[in-house]
C-alpha cells in the first residue's frame, strides 16, 4: 500500500510538471509529453501489474486536465503499459537504445489512436500536417528525454520502498 | 497481487472497454464535467498554482535563449519602427483630441465601464499539441460560465469552454475549434476568428475567416471581437483587441479572403487573466 501512495505521489508530481513546464515550452509549435515517456520508461522497468495500475490512475488524472474528452488518455496509457509490459520480459534492455525506441514508436501509436477518436469525434484537424510534422518532432522530443527518464526510474527502482518481496 | 497477474489480460480489456463507453459519453455531450474530472481538479488546482508560477521562469529564460538570435535584427527593424511611429503619434495627438471633443458631444460614455471582470491565476496548461488549452484557477464558485470571453490588458486570450467548481479551461485563440465573431476595425468587415496551424514551423496563429472577395483589409488592420452574434445565456463584449492583420489569403472554394492574424497576446507568458462576466 505504501509502494503503491509512494508511486501515486510521483506519478501527481510528474503531470503537475508537465501541465505547468513542458507543455509551455514548446519547440517549432511542439512540445514534448514527459507524462507519457514516464509511463513507457515505468513498464520497461517494473512489472507490468504495477505498471497498469500506475497508467490507471495517471490517466485519469491527465483526462480530469483534458478538454472535451474524459478517457481517451486513460485508456492509450493502459493499452501502452500492458504492450510494454508484455514485450519488455522478452527482451534485452541494457541498450540504452531500447526507452528511446520503444519512445518513438510508442508517441506515434498515441498520435494515430487520437487522430483515430478525433476523427470519430468529427473534430476539425489539419491530420496531414500532424501526422507529418507534430507527431514527428513530439517523437523525436520524446525519445530524447526518455534517456534521461528511464535513468531516472532505474534510480528510484532500486528504493527499498519499491523492492519486491518474494514469496516462497 | 497473484490474481491481478494472471487476470491481467481480461482487467486491461475491460478497462479498456470502459473508458471507451466514457469517451463516447463525453464526446456525445462535448463536454468534459463529470464528478472524477471536478474532484480531481479541485484537488490539483492549489497546488498546481506554485509550480506554475515556478515555471513561468523556466520558460522565461528558455524563451531568452531562443530570442537573441534573433535579436539583432529585431533591433533594427524597431529602430526604423519607432522613427515611422513617432510621425505616426503626432497624427494620433490630433485624432485624439478631435476624438474627445466628439464623443464630449455625442455624450459617449466608455463603454469599458459596465463590464464586471474576474481575476485569475493560470494555473497550466493542457490538451497537448492538439488543443490549446489554459487551466485557470476560477470556477463556478466565482460567477464563471461557458462561453465567457477571458482577457488580459492586451487582448483577447480565449473562451471558457468547460468550468468546474472551482477551475475552468480556456479554449485559447490559436485552438482549431474556437470560434470568435469578429469586425475588422479599419474596414469595418465582420468574420470569424479561429486557430490555425501557420505552414513555417508549425507555429500556432490566428486566422479570420468568411471576409469578403472585394475585401479593403489591409496589413496591420486591428481584429476586434464583435457582438454581432446574440446569446441570451452569456454575455458576449465588443471592442476587444484580438490581434494585427499580418496577411491575407485567397481561400479560393468558397470565394472568400481570410486574414491571418498576429495574436495581441503572448501567449507564451500569459500568467493572468480577468473572465468577462458580464
Amino acid at each position: 500500500m505504501k509502494k503503491f501512495l509512494f508511486l501515486f505521489l510521483i506519478s501527481i508530481f510528474i503531470i503537475m510538471i508537465q501541465s505547468a513546464v513542458f507543455a509551455r515550452i514548446s519547440i517549432m509549435g511542439t512540445s514534448l509529453d514527459l507524462v507519457f515517456v514516464y509511463i513507457i520508461c515505468f513498464s520497461l522497468i517494473r512489472d507490468s501489474v504495477e505498471s497498469v495500475i500506475v497508467a490507471l490512475f495517471t490517466g485519469v488524472i491527465k483526462d480530469s486536465l483534458f478538454p472535451g474528452l474524459f478517457g481517451l488518455n486513460t485508456l492509450i496509457y493502459i493499452l501502452i503499459a500492458y504492450l510494454v509490459g508484455f514485450i519488455q520480459r522478452r527482451i534485452y534492455k541494457d541498450s540504452i537504445m531500447i526507452p528511446s525506441f520503444f519512445t518513438f514508436i510508442l508517441t506515434y501509436i498515441k498520435g494515430f489512436i487520437y487522430i483515430f477518436f478525433f476523427h470519430i469525434m468529427s473534430y476539425k484537424f489539419n491530420i496531414r500536417e500532424y501526422a507529418l510534422g507534430i507527431i514527428l518532432l513530439e517523437a523525436i522530443y520524446n525519445s530524447i528525454v526518455s534517456i534521461l527518464i528511464y535513468k531516472l526510474v532505474l534510480k528510484f527502482d532500486s528504493l527499498r520502498i519499491l523492492k519486491h518481496h518474494w514469496k516462497f | 497481487m497473484n490474481f491481478l497477474k494472471n487476470k491481467l489480460l481480461t482487467i486491461v480489456l475491460v478497462l479498456c472497454l470502459a473508458f471507451t463507453i466514457f469517451i463516447g459519453v463525453t464526446a456525445n455531450a462535448r463536454k468534459n464535467t463529470g464528478a472524477v474530472p471536478g474532484v480531481v481538479t479541485s484537488i490539483i488546482a492549489p497546488i498546481q498554482k506554485y509550480i506554475y508560477a515556478a515555471g513561468q521562469r523556466i520558460g522565461n529564460i528558455f524563451h531568452f535563449v531562443s530570442s537573441v538570435s534573433t535579436a539583432y535584427s529585431e533591433n533594427i527593424r524597431l529602430k526604423s519602427e519607432v522613427k515611422s511611429l513617432q510621425q505616426k503619434l503626432v497624427e494620433y495627438d490630433t485624432y485624439k483630441r478631435q476624438n474627445e471633443e466628439l464623443n464630449k458631444l455625442l455624450g459617449f460614455k466608455n463603454q469599458r465601464n459596465d463590464l464586471k471582470f474576474v481575476g485569475a491565476n493560470v494555473i497550466g496548461k493542457s490538451g497537448e499539441n492538439w488543443f490549446d488549452i489554459l487551466i485557470i484557477d476560477v470556477g463556478k464558485a466565482d460567477g464563471v460560465a461557458e462561453g465567457q470571453y477571458v482577457v488580459t490588458n492586451d487582448g483577447l486570450v480565449g473562451k471558457i469552454i468547460e468550468t468546474t467548481y472551482n477551475t475552468s479551461k480556456v479554449m485559447t485563440i490559436l485552438d482549431e475549434r474556437i470560434n470568435v465573431p469578429a469586425r475588422l476595425s479599419s474596414a469595418g468587415e465582420d468574420g470569424i476568428v479561429t486557430g490555425m496551424q501557420s505552414n513555417n514551423n508549425y507555429i500556432r496563429a490566428a486566422k479570420m475567416n468568411y471576409l469578403p472577395v472585394d475585401s479593403k483589409a489591409q496589413q496591420g488592420d486591428i481584429a476586434i471581437t464583435s457582438n454581432i452574434i446574440k446569446d441570451d445565456s452569456v454575455f458576449i463584449p465588443a471592442g476587444i483587441i484580438i490581434g494585427t492583420v499580418q496577411s491575407l489569403v485567397n481561400e479560393k472554394p468558397n470565394l472568400e479572403k481570410a486574414a491571418i492574424l498576429k495574436p495581441a497576446v503572448d501567449f507564451s507568458s500569459v500568467e493572468k487573466v480577468f473572465v468577462i462576466t458580464r
